[in-house]
């Protein structure tokens, strides 16, 4: 009843969004004074509270960047959303931007009145296993129970997935993210299956990461960034382009720390990136120092996965695809 | 006809018309007002995609249903779940407020304190609550297919669910035409009895032949059973009840006794006592006094009460998508994401839930008809 609720009450704010909706959201967020940002409700090093109740994680940082990229610091509302009310809650003007491992697709960049400005984790859809059931491949799966989270583009992808491969399978679908887990862990299912990412975070916060396996087989790919409603272009280009001044940041070696010698460097091309010369900030509404401010609070983008997902988190996730496109990954910035 | 009266009418009629139109025209103006925002924030619209392919798997449906059907079929495969679990829990319910509250009523000391704490903490904690913990019970005390729970030969346990034999459909016929035989010597034989006829002989042989029936089907090889079998992920064949299931029907069930519970005996004691006195005097057993004079207005003074208790029960049974049961909610919230349709699918649970709860409403009344005087 109270998900009935919930929607019900987004379906009002929806028809009611008219003004939200159509205000100049650069201009709200400033008057404001903070951002609204959507996040994971709690999975540790894409989004998840620390023990000072501040979000923390890969998305959270993007929140991070683009308050501080409109803001010149990070002030940040964190608004948790389950993967069923995300979209609804971004639709409704809830929140200003979504960063909660969001999957694009076609029908989501379509038909939902959103658009995703860019990428920030290269993912892909898998399954995790209990090491003993003795499986290698999701071939041997045929009768399998499988937990899946509602509102994820994984309910449709292990359909098609077995199907081509001729075996059957019961679904379990489950909408809070907490209670996916504990059907995994507590043998309700056989599989779970979500971004591999997020299966690996699942494994190594369990009791015995050994006692589980995630399997070799990509279901799908799954591109992950941030999410803003369509209608707003200014406020897009500023996510999309915050998102790219992280990867161009990265790509020029310049980090927190060294943020400040670099502006005050000879380099042109350093000099206008970080605002030392006008001409960065006009053309999409913003300070000329932006970028110089986005970086001196949450760095590049190759700190910001390492702080959360990398080599210096927990985690120890491989840069893999998700590295620069010069270091043979996918991660690409046009030209500033 | 009087004049007056007429002019009453003409007056009732267009003061009916106005308010119905101001409704109908209130109604028409949201629902542009709503489309027109949702063109320009480029949010399809319309019913249309009910007959687009849904791509998804529903874990159990009382109708046939796989990923390829459209979406319109997912939403139906989710009402029949709805109506599974809603129905199932609506006699649970009853029956375990009836004992409850006849726990209570008895003036026995060990029942009452039995019933009285299963209804105070029952209905002093909420309901999702003791959802989660029906679920954890299920899937975490339960064991695993390997280590199953064999209740009866075919009948185990397991944290995949209750699994049991189910009949062919030669068997499920017998099956059928015995409890048709044992009703019908019930029934008749009842009647026969208010005739003063002598039923005993005929309630031997009807009982006999009506339990007889099975046992001979199943030796002479008519009808089988399916028998679950265990595979290597799942048990196979026979029927299951999941989890999610059980889950939501032991929650409902026990949750919305206590309400009935309490509903039926505030309303027995409701009952003038001079009503069991006077029954007394006039020569009632205490029990005859209990069925035939309080009980039926007893009855009538509950009625209302517990059919609303009913419709909450209903309506409490979408809070099976915490628990993962694949009720109308659940399959529509997937239908939902994957469309983006939220208003059109707010709209559909809506009608449903009115469409069952008008109808236990219809019930209820042609009921409590029954019962007045």
């Amino acid at each position: 009843m109270k998900t009935v609720l919930t929607l019900g009450a987004s379906v009002v704010a929806l028809a009611s969004a008219a003004t939200i909706a159509q205000a100049d959201m650069i201009e709200t967020i400033k008057e404001r004074g903070e951002l609204t940002c959507g996040v994971h409700t709690g999975l540790v090093g894409f989004g998840a509270p620390d023990e000072a109740g501040e979000w923390q994680g890969l998305d959270p940082d993007y929140c991070r960047a683009i308050a501080t990229a409109i803001l010149g610091e990070p002030k940040v509302k964190w608004v948790p959303l389950s993967a069923q009310a995300r979209f609804t809650s971004l639709q409704n003007g809830e929140i200003d931007v979504l960063a909660q491992n969001s999957t694009m697709t076609l029908a989501r960049d379509a038909s939902l009145g959103l658009t995703f400005p860019a990428f920030n984790f290269y993912d892909g859809q898998g399954l995790l296993i209990k090491s003993d059931l003795g499986v290698s491949d999701s071939k041997e799966l045929d009768g399998a129970t499988v937990c899946i989270q509602q509102g994820t583009t994984s309910e449709y992808v292990i359909r098609n997935h077995f199907t081509d491969m001729g075996i059957s399978f019961t679904p379990v679908v489950i909408e809070s993210g907490t209670e996916f887990f504990s059907a995994f862990f507590s043998g309700r299912c056989d599989v779970i299956t979500s971004d591999l990412s997020q299966l690996a975070v699942v494994r190594l916060t369990s009791d015995d990461p050994s006692a589980y396996t995630v399997l070799p087989n990509i279901l799908a790919k799954s591109p992950l960034g941030p999410v803003v409603r369509a209608d707003d272009k200014a406020f897009e280009n500023v996510v999309k382009w915050t998102s790219y001044a992280l990867l161009t940041a990265e790509e020029l070696g310049v980090t927190q720390a060294n943020v400040e010698e670099m502006k005050a460097s000879d380099s042109a091309e350093l000099q206008s990136f970080l605002g030392a010369n006008p001409g960065v900030g006009e053309l999409i509404g913003l300070e000329d120092d932006w970028i110089y401010n986005v970086i001196s609070t949450v760095g590049n983008y190759s700190e910001i996965f390492d702080r959360n997902v990398g080599k210096d988190s927990p985690l120890g996730l491989e840069r893999g695809q998700n590295a620069l496109w010069s270091d043979g990954g996918l991660m690409y910035s046009p030209l500033f | 006809m009087n004049p007056s009266f007429r002019r009453e009418r003409m007056r009732h009629l267009t003061i009916q018309v106005f308010t119905i139109g101001t409704v109908v025209a209130l109604l028409w103006l949201v629902a542009s007002m709503v489309q027109h925002r949702l063109e320009l924030m480029g949010i399809n619209t319309g019913f249309g995609f009910l007959s687009n392919r849904a791509g998804y798997d529903i874990g159990e449906s009382l109708i046939p249903y796989d990923g390829d059907a459209s979406y319109g079929r997912a939403l139906l495969a989710g009402f029949s779940n709805t109506l599974k679990v809603a129905v199932s829990s609506i006699f649970a319910a009853l029956a375990l407020g009836l004992l409850a509250a006849g726990a209570m009523l008895s003036g026995h000391s060990t029942a009452n304190r039995i019933a009285k704490f299963y209804i105070k903490t029952v209905r002093n904690t909420p309901l999702l609550l003791q959802l989660f913990f029906w679920f954890g019970i299920f899937t975490i005390s339960l064991p695993a297919i390997r280590d199953r729970l064999t209740l009866l030969p075919g009948v185990y346990l397991s944290n995949r669910g209750l699994n049991y034999p189910t009949p062919d459909l030669a068997l499920g016929l017998v099956f059928l035409l015995a409890l048709a035989i044992l009703v019908f010597t019930l029934i008749y034989g009842a009647r026969l009895r208010s005739r003063g006829a002598k039923t005993r002989l005929f309630s031997i042989i009807g009982w006999s032949i009506g339990l007889g029936v099975v046992p001979l089907a199943a030796t002479t090889g008519i009808g089988h059973l399916n028998m679950p079998e265990i595979g290597r992920f799942a048990i196979k064949g026979g029927g299951v009840l999941s989890p999610e299931f059980m889950t939501l029907f032991i929650g409902l069930s026990i949750y919305t006794g206590t309400y009935i519970a309490e509903t039926l005996r505030g309303a027995v004691m409701a009952v003038a006592s001079g009503q069991g006195e006077a029954a007394a005097a006039l020569g009632l057993t205490r029990g005859q006094s209990f069925r035939l004079v309080v009980l039926p207005q007893a009855t009538r003074i509950a009625l209302p009460s517990i059919v609303s208790e009913l419709l909450n029960l209903v309506k409490n049974s979408s809070l099976g998508v915490a628990v993962g049961y694949p009720d109308l909610v659940s399959v529509g919230n997937t239908a939902m994401n994957q469309t983006g349709q939220a208003i059109e699918m707010i709209a559909i649970y809506m009608l449903a839930y009115v469409t069952i709860n008008v109808i236990i409403t219809k019930c209820s009344q042609v009921l409590e008809a029954r019962y007045e005087w």
